[in-house]
């Protein structure tokens, strides 16, 4: 089954909650970098391990990770492309100072000096 | 954009910050201590190391998060000395609901949110079983100074590892009253914990193994997590 580039982007942006910590949905091994964690034709290749601030974003309920397209025949323009993918709000009012509302929702008001962003 | 539109956009801002700020009393939070000891047969006899580590929980969607439950665990992996001066790791991945897997079939319920309610009071010892979430990942160094030297460990054949006469007996998870473990990783690994630097972890271990890139990376989470191991 084909599916459009948009469609493709859209379910690795919703993968991302389902790696890492917290993940909704756990998978073993689920953001390993070394090409065992797959969706369709993303592989995940790079992960917060691999940035060396696994404990930062922890701590601030940041989690993204990377992903390199390979083999997609139906979409083409993404192949050998990296996708990153950041989670979005997953833990609104964290009581150990990780809450999204208060780390994340305030990048969006314009307060750049959050712990995402040091993250 | 007149300042009073500006404002009335703050004060809809703010009501929603307070609103999601306030909703977190709406989950069931359960914590409990679980014991994680790892058995381990040596041409010199039995050997075993434990490790307590936290584990809370809090249930219930709160929208627009769909998560239905989220989990932080505090502690440290779990170290046993099979051998002097060779250690085996088992690491803190899986911790959150490592108990329940292993005890699912004693639980009068699978809704989550009923048997987070049992787990803390709950008195089993579960023996951990290869398969279903329960066996922790396994590791070691050959080294314990040099970061290149880790090497997963295979748990059904530590003798792979370690040498003749050397096997796994048993791994055990428990509910303890007892306190979480903290200091073991930093009196084996303070050389690596000191090499994280401003707000960074300390470099993550490459262990080899068969996938595409030749290794997995293990990072800080899987030896301390929720203990400010900067201070070691």
């Amino acid at each position: 089954m084909s599916i459009s580039k948009d469609l493709f982007l859209a379910i690795l942006s919703m993968d991302s909650y389902n790696r890492g910590y917290n993940a909704g949905i756990d998978f073993a091994n689920s953001d390993a970098s070394d090409g065992s964690a797959e969706i369709g034709t993303a592989t995940v290749s790079y992960n917060l391990n691999d940035a060396g601030i696994s404990q930062a974003a922890l701590d601030a309920g940041f989690y993204a990770v990377a992903y390199t397209i390979s083999g997609s025949v139906n979409i083409p323009e993404l192949n050998g492309e990296t996708v990153i993918s950041y989670r979005g709000t997953d833990e609104i009012s964290g009581d150990e100072g990780d809450s999204d509302a208060w780390n994340g929702w305030l990048i969006g008001a314009g307060v750049t000096n959050s712990v995402w962003c040091a993250a | 954009m007149g300042w009073r539109s500006a404002i009335g956009r703050g004060v809809w801002l703010l009501v929603i910050v307070l609103m999601a700020i306030g909703a977190t009393g709406c989950r069931d939070r359960n914590d409990w201590h679980q014991k994680l000891t790892v058995v381990v047969d040596t041409p010199s006899g039995q050997v075993s190391g434990s490790s307590v580590v936290e584990v809370k929980s809090w249930f219930g969607q709160i929208p627009p998060s769909t998560n239905e439950v989220s989990y932080k665990i505090r502690g440290e992996a779990t170290v046993v000395e099979v051998l002097p001066g060779r250690y085996l790791f088992a690491l803190l991945g899986g911790s959150k609901e490592r108990y329940y897997w292993a005890v699912r079939d004693e639980l009068p319920t699978q809704n989550r949110g009923k048997w987070l309610k049992l787990i803390p009071k709950m008195s089993t010892v579960a023996i951990l079983e290869p398969k279903n979430h329960g066996y922790p990942m396994l590791v070691t160094f050959r080294d314990i100074n040099d970061p290149k030297s880790v090497r997963e460990v295979d748990p059904l054949n530590l003798s792979a590892t370690f040498g003749p006469g050397v096997s796994l007996d048993e791994i055990t998870l428990e509910i303890t009253d007892e306190p979480v473990t903290e200091g073991q990783i930093g009196k084996l690994l303070g050389w690596w914990l000191k090499q994280a630097k401003d707000n960074r972890d300390p470099p993550a271990f490459g262990v080899p193994n068969q996938s595409p890139r030749g290794y997995t990376t293990v990072g800080i989470l899987e030896f301390v997590r929720g203990i400010d191991w900067r201070q070691e």
